[in-house]
Order: C-alpha cells, then structure tokens, then sequence
C-alpha cells in the first residue's frame, strides 16, 4: 500500500480483517462441533483466537504470504493455525455459548469497521 | 466463503438427526411387529452417527485448511442386534411357537421416545448454529453502507 493508502487505511482495518476472517473460522469449528455433538469418540475443537490475532499483529505481514511477482496466488491466509482439542465429549452448553459470544464479536468487528469508514467519509465530505 | 462452509457443516447435522429420526419413527411405527420378510419380528434400527469430512474445495486446499476441522457429520441406520427380542405368551397369536409364545421386537417405545426428544434438541442446535453464521453474513454485507 502506497504511502496515502497507510494513512488512510491504518492498522485498523487490517487487524479488524484479520479478526474477522479468524472468527469466520471459529465458526466454522464451533458447528462442526455441535453437528458431531452425539458422535461417539469425536473431540471438540476450537480455534485459539487471541493467539492468532496476536501471531499476526507481530509479523508485520497480516495478509498472508509476501507475494514477489504480481501473478503469485495469494496464499497462506489461514496456514499456521492450530486447532486446540477440548474434552472427548462435546458439551453442546459450552459450544452453544462459545458460538454466540463468537457471532457478537464477529458483529461488533463489523459494526466498527463500518464507523471506521463512517469517518472517513466524514472527514472526506468536510464534516458536512 | 468459510460462512457458507460452516452453513454446509451445520446442514450436514440437520440432515444427521433427520436421519436419526427416521430410524426413531421406524422403531415405533413397528414396535410390535412380529413377521418380517427375512423371517422372525422386527428387528430394532439404529442410526450410527460417525464424522464426514466435507469434500475439499480448491481454497480450502490452498489455505492448509484441508484437514482441519471440515468435519460435517452422516448418520447410518443399521441393524440393532444386540439386544434379545421379547418374547410373549400368546398361543392365540398366529406367530406364536409350539409352545404358545411370540418373539416381539427388541424395541423399548420408551427408549426410542428420549432418543427423539434427544433427535429434536440437537436438530434446534444445528439450526441455531446455522442461523449464528447466517446473521454474521448478514453483518458483513453491512460494511461500507
């Protein structure tokens, strides 16, 4: 991103992505985790969020892998993720809460984005 | 979009506990039926959950996402043998042996009744998952309004 791209789009939007895409993931396990409830011998998994973001936020990389040649696939948007393993049996109480607290954050993730570029917008249009 | 493949895991656990269901109303719409075409009473259906992977998408492969916890869910009704069938003393019964009793289904109604209830609970779980990803894609398509 050229120098008035940085500016504009700070780390903001970025780490704001990059959670976003986690917690699609989280999803993901978390119903594939209620689909299996009664699934004899299936362990529950889950996505160790805060681990994640934070792994990202140090590389200075969010995006994935560093591409050399425009026509490079973009890749490695979801690789280094490990799946923690929870108890032998599912406990549908747990994954039931663990998945609405997830859509919440997911919708607060969205909800400041959108006032993100709310100012933007505002700062664009003279605060008219 | 991973949404949707977390809208196609918990459709997978709908289907699942259809399935389960479908082995419960077996069971009891034949509880008492005591002459089958292979011979002998009804033997009791159950329906054996096992994880099943969903078919791996080009994305999926390329983000390292292939084995991790795609795991959607099947359910395979099969022959419960395990347990002996009822005998009853009925020499009135047309199936009924030289010594006037008739082999029942190894169906316990008040079995099949909670493993329904359980069928059903499960099912309104799957669906809260899938409404869960269906309002976050929803959200998203809120971004830049």
């Amino acid at each position: 991103m050229d120098f008035l791209g940085k500016k504009l789009f700070n780390r903001t939007t970025e780490v704001l992505q990059r959670s976003m895409d986690i917690r699609t993931s989280r999803n993901r396990v978390l119903s594939s985790n209620i689909a299996n409830s009664e699934t004899p011998g299936f362990v529950s998994k889950d996505v160790p969020f805060e681990k994640i973001l934070e792994r990202s936020i140090q590389n200075q990389s969010l995006i994935g892998l560093k591409r050399t040649h425009p026509k490079h696939f973009p890749g490695g948007l979801n690789t280094g993720i490990e799946l923690e393993s929870g108890s032998e049996a599912v406990n549908i109480d747990k994954e039931m809460a663990k998945l609405a607290e997830n859509n919440l954050r997911f919708q607060a993730d969205v909800q400041a984005l959108v006032k993100k570029f709310e100012g933007l917008k505002y700062a664009i249009e003279g605060g008219k | 979009m991973s949404l949707f493949r977390s809208m196609e895991i918990s459709a997978s656990g709908l289907h699942a506990q259809r399935g389960v269901l479908e082995a419960v109303s077996m069971n009891l719409a034949n509880a008492h039926t005591t002459r089958t075409d292979e011979g002998g009473p009804y033997i009791r259906r159950q329906a054996v959950l096992s994880p099943s992977p969903l078919p791996a998408k080009f994305p999926d492969i390329f983000t390292g996402l292939m084995n991790q916890a795609n795991q959607g869910v099947k359910a395979e009704i099969q022959l419960d043998d395990s347990k002996e069938s009822v005998t009853l003393y009925d020499p009135n019964h047309p199936d009924a042996d030289e010594m006037g009793y008739v082999a029942l289904p190894n169906v316990n109604v008040l079995e099949e009744m909670i493993q329904m209830m359980a069928a059903v609970r499960s099912y309104e779980a799957n669906v809260t998952a899938f409404n869960a990803a269906k309002s976050m894609a929803l959200k998203s398509l809120e971004i830049g309004k």
